[in-house]
């Protein structure tokens, strides 16, 4: 009597472990930000089901491209350049012309873009609700079936997790440490912040302030799209475009919102003096009115600065 | 004796508050909030020896090399983000040694005075 005594405890015991591990594991899998994240990489979510977000926003770019304009459906073609999705969480502002608010409202953009995904929102829905193992995760998550409110929470919610802090540079000003960085990061650093100006609009924790500015990429002719003012409808705000993030920008190369620069150093190059570029842009800040006149020396200090603010994701 | 008692009290509470004037803001300070039992440190705001000052939200700087000086209670600070604005000078408001208030006396700079005004620093272990 005593060894079945015995034996039925140590049974409960398994087994009460085995339910216990069983559910803490789906209780780490079913949570908003992984199902955001099984989506992000689905291709369930366009017209035709080649394509997923992560198709453009890829992770080993920072969740950029590396192309100037990505493919979308049935290879059409945008006509700016793919923005990363790290370092999300505190914009005010989403695509280059900010026309959401939100990152809610930004996730379900794309999908609906007839030249990206090119799947309406209805479809999607649909879509999701068909599939049984969604459906059964966002009930899980969600107590409720997909919709557009829980799917742009879910992917908003994995947007959210791609915080990058910790870079060389955080290391070094942060923590005092002064091997994270080499002395050419700290010339650098100081460049960026007095003689090529670049903090009077790239400040603020992911460097992009939360303006939108006229660098001079705008002459009416060979550039063409207007920014900004697309959506204000304002004329001052012509040729504007929000201020790119610095965060990872090592990795997101080619940069503007045409990706028409293929390296960091042509983007220097372009500070130094724009007129070299583009001639006759219209309504340019006045911050770049005249050449930096930066040496050979000093743009390499600033691009090395700018490569010490790749950081690796946060756990 | 009621009135000279006041007076003494108030003689020496005023004592007090000059010496935490007094204290330097060299170190760390953080702003934190309090979550689930555990504490966040919203903005740490970090005052370092050779007088630059650096802001860092969620383990990014968010400001870097800022200059201020520190006269009794009164700080001078500006940062490149703030440019072209002039310094902007606030007054320190220590509540203890190890926590403080930024009052602004004159700062034009919007982002800094709203951002610094409504903060109640604790200074942060090293």
């Amino acid at each position: 009597m005593k060894w079945l005594l015995t034996i039925s405890i140590i049974v409960i015991v398994i087994t009460t472990t085995l339910v216990y591990c069983t559910s803490a594991n789906s209780k780490s899998t079913d949570t908003a930000e992984v199902l955001g994240e099984k989506l992000f990489f689905d291709t369930i979510l366009s017209g035709n089901k080649t394509i997923s977000c992560a198709s453009c926003h890829k992770p080993e770019f920072a969740f950029a491209d590396s192309i100037s304009l990505s493919p979308g459906i049935h290879g059409r073609l945008g006509v700016r350049n793919t923005p990363s999705a790290m370092n999300v969480s505190d914009q005010p502002h989403f695509f280059w012309d900010g026309r959401a608010a939100t990152l809610e409202e930004q996730a379900l953009i794309p999908i609906a873009n007839p030249d990206e995904m090119d799947l309406p929102i209805d479809s999607a829905i649909q879509r999701l609700k068909n599939d049984a193992v969604y459906n059964q995760l966002f009930q899980n998550i969600f107590k409720e079936g997909p919709s557009a409110k829980t799917l742009a929470i879910a992917l908003s919610k994995f947007q959210r997790s791609l915080e990058t802090p910790n870079a060389p540079f955080d290391d070094w000003r942060i923590n005092d440490n002064e091997k994270a960085v080499t002395a050419s990061v700290k010339r650098g650093f100081a460049i960026f912040n007095k003689k090529a100006k670049c903090v009077q609009c790239h400040f603020g924790t992911n460097f992009n302030n939360t303006e939108f500015r006229n660098i001079g990429l705008f002459d009416g002719k060979q550039f063409n799209d207007s920014g900004r003012s697309a959506i204000t409808k304002l004329p001052e705000d012509i040729g504007k475009f929000k201020i790119g993030p610095l965060r990872n920008i090592a990795l997101t190369a080619p940069y503007m919102h045409n990706g028409m620069f293929k390296t960091l150093r042509e983007v220097i190059d372009y500070y130094d003096d724009p007129d070299k570029v583009v001639l006759h842009s219209i309504n340019r800040d006045s911050l770049l009115a005249q050449p930096l006149h930066l040496t050979e020396q000093e743009k390499v200090d600033l691009e090395n600065f700018l490569r010490s603010l790749t950081g690796k994701r946060s756990e | 004796m009621k009135t000279v008692l006041t007076l003494f009290i108030i003689a020496i509470f005023f004592s007090c508050s000059n010496k935490e004037n007094n204290t330097s803001l060299e170190g760390k300070w953080a702003y934190n909030h309090s979550h689930d039992d555990k504490t966040y440190h919203d903005f740490i705001a970090y005052f370092k020896t050779d007088g630059t000052y650096d802001g860092i939200e969620d383990g990014k700087v968010t400001i870097a090399g800022g200059r201020y000086t520190q006269n009794n209670d009164t700080m001078y600070m500006n940062d490149a983000s703030c440019n072209p604005h002039p310094k902007g000078s606030y007054k320190i408001i220590m509540w203890a040694k190890d926590s403080m208030r930024l009052d602004p006396i004159i700062d034009s700079c919007d982002n800094r005075r709203e951002g610094t005004k409504r903060f109640l620093f604790k200074r942060m272990n090293k």
